[in-house]
């Protein structure tokens, strides 16, 4: 009931792509339109991963929501005219050991990670999820509203500050 | 893969098929059907029948949109509970129901604080 290995391996070499340019974009717009493009693909892993409603919500919150606050953030921050360049500093020095280290980590912990497949439910169905959120784990999620709340409260709070100064 | 998982799946790629061919027969359409006389006042950019602002078509704009997107993003989040709730509905009976409702109310009260706040105005 899930999609063959090979169609996750393509989608995810696909992702890479638009993961690179982002990073590589010297426009600060163009960098933010690869990102967009890379949140799409990873929701099309969690397709291929069956993780269905996760793919609902990386479209929904990543795509439709986060994209467009970054993209507002970097039309506020822009200065007047020109466009906006990332700001390379020549420390590709510094971050050839940085990236080989990190590469390092990763390989270890991947490596030494067990993927206990036996373990994982055997229908993770967008219902069971439900089912159990619902039943099992509703007041969790009746505290996840309360933290939404902070938030609005907060969000409200820093944009009037803004505005009376 | 299963035959009706990867049929499920089938409607998405057609929906996406029927999405982008919806664009593109549009704008043929428009391109075979369209006079063409073109002239300089015809081919200016306008915007609500007004001449645009001469200058850089990526102009900052205004920081009072932010307030709005803070909050959809947050609204987007709750929205996100409602689709494995809508999902299951009918077996959660009355106590799925309150629960969403209660979930609801409290962002409700959010809304109800950026309303009285003034937030929502704008100045």
């Amino acid at each position: 009931m899930h999609f063959s290995t090979p169609i996750f391996y393509l989608v995810s070499a696909l992702v890479i792509i638009p993961a690179v340019l982002m990073v590589a974009m010297r426009n600060l717009i163009y960098s933010a339109i690869a990102m967009i493009a890379c949140f799409i693909g990873v929701a099309a892993v969690f397709v291929t991963l069956n993780a269905e409603l996760l793919a609902a919500s990386q479209l929904l919150i990543y795509v439709g929501a986060i994209s467009i606050l970054i993209l507002f953030a970097i039309m506020l921050t822009r200065r007047r005219s020109g466009a906006i360049c990332l700001f390379f500093h020549r420390q590709s020095w510094a971050a050839l050991p940085a990236g080989a280290a990190l590469a390092v980590v990763l390989g270890i912990v991947l490596g030494s990670a067990r993927f206990s497949a036996g373990s994982a439910p055997k229908n993770p169905s967008t219902a069971n999820l439900a089912s159990l959120l619902f039943n099992q784990y509703a007041f969790p999620f009746e505290l996840a509203s309360l933290v939404l709340l902070v938030a609005i409260v907060g969000a409200v709070l820093l944009a009037m500050r803004e505005r009376r100064s | 893969m299963t035959p009706d998982f990867a049929q499920s799946y089938v409607y998405v790629v057609a929906l996406a098929i029927v999405g982008v061919g919806f664009v593109f027969a549009t704008l043929g359409i428009s391109r075979l059907l369209q006079l063409r006389h073109p002239y300089a006042e015809k081919l200016s950019p306008y915007e609500c029948g007004v001449e645009p602002l001469i200058g850089d078509s990526w102009s900052p704009f205004s920081v009072r949109y932010y307030i709005y997107a803070l909050l959809f993003v947050i609204f987007d989040v709750e929205a996100v509970f409602v689709y494995p709730w809508a999902l299951i509905f009918r077996s959660l009976g009355k106590t799925g129901f309150a629960e969403m409702m209660i979930f609801i109310a409290v962002l409700l009260f959010g809304l109800l604080y950026a309303w009285a706040k003034g937030a929502l105005e704008w100045q």
